[in-house]
């Protein structure tokens, strides 16, 4: 027996000597192996369990890695192929807002025939009133001047331009035109 | 090896599940018996220590070394035994009650002292203690610890565990002695 056990049993005895002769009799037990297979069951919840979440925490950042990749790629790619127009609108949008309203205006003015003008119509950069301007300028002007001969017309504006640029003009723009009394007058109509 | 030697282990990555293997081995056996004295059921301490040991898993890395390992180690179990007493405070007392009245007529037998019967009153008186009266009578009776080791577990002054003790065999004693 060592020491300190040899104070607890003095110690005891001398408080309650009728304690000290149950306590010698209290034993407890415990399954057979129960402590190889404690061991192993705290070392599961512990160093075992942690091994595993690390290769949890490996494999859901790998495949969130992937499926970053994977929706980056297909949302790329399907802009691409399902909504080539969008990309393009954005770069011309992006085109058009670096320039000036003067060049702007000289671009429409020298390419109108060259760009799409539906595709202005629908980008809402060329509007009724800019095909009007441009009709005052090339058509009604001449007509204005008298100058607007057979022989200009098929020169100097080309008949397709002209109906095209009839053709977007809406009805509205159309009767306004045709109501403008100061054109008639300068006509001598 | 020694607890140091534990500690240097467990701070290098490398070893650190080493390290705590080797806790476990030295230390599970010791502190199953400290909380299978607390809680008294062999499950209940089962449960009980092994939720002690994710404690010290996970609130080692951060350990000071303020106190010496063997005292931190307790420190958890005991604190998670009291923890789980207080959870069952209802269905030990209904036990108890029950016990009472069960073992009243064994108590009267010339033999009882021999019985199992008599082992399971002892073990029902110390389930009555007070939390602290009963850690220190696990902790000195059962654990053999000195006073010195006890103080820096609990906090209290040798005096005070002293005391505690005291009144501890003496209920008990009076919870197996009176009717």
């Amino acid at each position: 027996m060592n020491n300190e056990k040899q104070n607890i049993e003095n110690e005891l005895n001398e408080i309650s000597p009728f304690l000290k002769n149950i306590l010698q009799r209290d034993e407890m037990n415990v399954p057979d192996g129960y402590f190889e297979e404690l061991e192993k069951n705290i070392l599961q919840k512990t160093v075992e369990s942690n091994k595993k979440e690390k290769i949890i925490l490996f494999k859901s950042w790998y495949a969130y890695a992937v499926s970053a990749v994977a929706i980056l790629a297909i949302t790329f790619f399907g802009i691409r192929l399902l909504k080539p127009e969008t990309v393009k609108m954005g770069s011309f949008e992006e085109q058009i807002a670096s320039l000036s309203d003067a060049e702007i205006e000289t671009m429409i003015a020298e390419n109108i025939t060259e760009i799409e003008t539906d595709l202005l119509f629908e980008t809402e950069y060329i509007t009724n009133e800019v095909v009007e301007d441009k009709f005052l300028e090339d058509v009604r002007q001449p007509i204005i001047k008298n100058e607007l001969t057979d022989e200009k017309i098929n020169s100097g504006i080309p008949a397709e331009k002209i109906d095209a640029l009839f053709e977007q003009l809406d009805d509205e723009t159309i009767n306004d035109l045709l109501n403008d009394e100061s054109l008639f007058e300068d006509l001598g109509l | 090896m020694t607890d140091q030697e534990i500690l240097q282990l467990f701070r290098n990555n490398s070893t650190r599940d080493k390290a705590f293997s080797e806790l476990v081995k030295v230390y599970s056996k010791k502190l199953y018996w400290h909380v299978r004295r607390m809680v008294t059921d062999h499950d209940d301490a089962n449960d009980v220590v092994q939720n002690a040991f994710i404690k010290i898993w996970k609130g080692l890395p951060n350990f000071k070394e303020e106190s010496a390992l063997y005292t931190w180690l307790y420190r958890i179990a005991s604190n998670e035994a009291i923890t789980f007493i207080n959870l069952n405070k209802k269905r030990s007392s209904v036990q108890l009650a029950t016990a009472e009245y069960d073992l009243g007529e064994t108590i009267q037998d010339e033999v009882w002292m021999d019985s199992e019967a008599a082992i399971k009153k002892l073990q029902l008186a110390i389930e009555a203690l007070p939390d602290k009266q009963r850690q220190v009578f696990v902790m000195r009776y059962y654990d053999e610890m000195k006073y010195e080791e006890m103080q820096a577990i609990l906090g209290t002054s040798v005096g005070a565990l002293k005391a505690s003790f005291h009144h501890a065999v003496k209920k008990v004693e009076n919870f197996l002695t009176v009717d």
